[in-house]
C-alpha cells in the first residue's frame, strides 16, 4: 500500500519507511504526463530531500515509481 | 488476474474455515471416547452414516465401466485443474514487478510495465509514417532491469517500410536505452480505413 499517515492526513501515493538508525525511505508513485523520466526522478528526488533538510528530517533514499501515464495516456 | 487473486483469497478463507470445524469435529469426536456424547457426535448430527451410503454407492459405480465413471474422470480432471491454479495463485509472488530504470544507495527509478507498455505506445504513434500501434508486448528479466519490447506498427501504403521502423526505433530510444530493453519493432501495411498520421 502507497499510503502514509502524518498527522492524522493520508498522503496517498508516499512510502515512508524508518530504518534501524533512524533515516527515512521514501518513495513515491507518480502520475506523470510523457516526459524524460530520468530529469522528473532528479527534480522530485531534489524536491523532497530539501524538503526534508527544511524539516530536519535525515533521509537515506529517495525512490520514484512511475505509475501511470496521465492525460488521457493511460494503459 | 485481479478477478482470479480475489477468488484465490475467498478460497483460501473458506478453506482455513471448513478446516477449522473440521477440527472442532475430529476433537468433539475425541472426547466421546471420554463422554458418550449419544446423538450429539458429530457424525450422527450430520448424518455421515447415510452419507457415506451415498458416496459408497457412487464410488461404486465410478469403478464400473459407463457414463458416471466418464463423468467422474472429468470432474476429477476439471478439479485437478482448479487445484493447480488455486496452487499457483496462492504461491505466485504478490510482490509488483516494475522496470527498473536505475537503483543506487539514493533510491531507485522505476515505473510500471503497462505505464511503460503505454509511453512506448505514446511514443511509437509520433513516429512519422506509422498509422497506429498495437499494444506493445514487454517481456521482463526477473530482477526487472533488462527486457524485451515488442512493438507492431502499421503504416500507409506510401510509406517506407523501413524509414517508419528507424522512426520508431529512435522515438523509442529514451525508453529502450535506459531501461536496457531490447526493441522489435514489426511494421506492416496498415488495411483500409485505417487512422494515418
Amino acid at each position: 500500500m502507497f499510503v502514509t499517515v502524518d498527522g492524522g492526513k493520508r498522503l496517498e501515493g508516499v512510502l515512508c519507511v524508518v530504518t534501524k538508525d533512524g533515516h527515512y525511505e521514501v518513495t513515491l508513485r507518480l502520475i506523470c504526463r510523457l516526459v524524460p523520466l530520468r530529469e522528473l526522478s532528479e527534480q522530485v528526488k531534489a524536491a523532497v530531500r530539501r524538503t526534508a533538510d527544511v524539516s530536519g528530517l535525515p533521509v537515506e533514499s529517495v525512490s520514484v515509481h512511475v505509475a501511470e501515464l496521465a492525460n488521457g495516456e493511460e494503459a | 488476474m485481479l478477478l482470479f487473486r480475489a477468488v484465490v483469497r475467498l478460497v483460501g478463507l473458506l478453506w482455513m474455515l471448513v478446516l477449522a470445524l473440521l477440527g472442532l469435529g475430529v476433537a468433539v469426536y475425541c472426547i466421546d471416547g471420554f463422554i458418550s456424547l449419544g446423538s450429539a457426535r458429530p457424525d450422527r448430527l450430520l448424518g455421515l452414516t447415510a452419507v457415506r451410503h451415498h458416496v459408497g454407492r457412487f464410488l461404486n459405480q465410478v469403478g464400473l465401466p459407463g457414463p458416471t465413471a466418464a463423468l467422474g474422470l472429468l470432474c476429477g480432471l476439471a478439479a485437478i485443474l482448479i487445484g493447480l491454479l488455486l496452487l499457483l495463485g496462492t504461491l505466485r509472488s504478490r510482490k509488483e514487478r516494475l522496470v527498473v530504470f536505475e537503483r543506487d544507495v539514493n533510491g531507485t527509478l522505476a515505473a510500471k510495465p503497462r505505464t511503460l507498455r503505454a509511453m512506448a505506445r505514446a511514443l511509437a504513434e509520433q513516429a512519422p509514417g506509422a498509422t497506429s500501434i498495437t499494444r506493445p508486448r514487454l517481456t521482463l528479466s526477473r530482477r526487472g532491469n533488462r527486457g524485451r519490447l515488442k512493438v507492431t506498427a502499421l503504416r500507409a501504403r506510401t510509406s517506407d517500410p523501413q524509414a517508419v521502423q528507424d522512426a520508431i526505433n529512435a522515438r523509442l530510444e529514451p525508453i529502450s536505452d535506459p531501461f536496457a530493453l531490447k526493441l522489435r519493432i514489426r511494421v506492416r501495411l496498415g488495411e483500409r480505413g485505417e487512422r494515418v498520421q
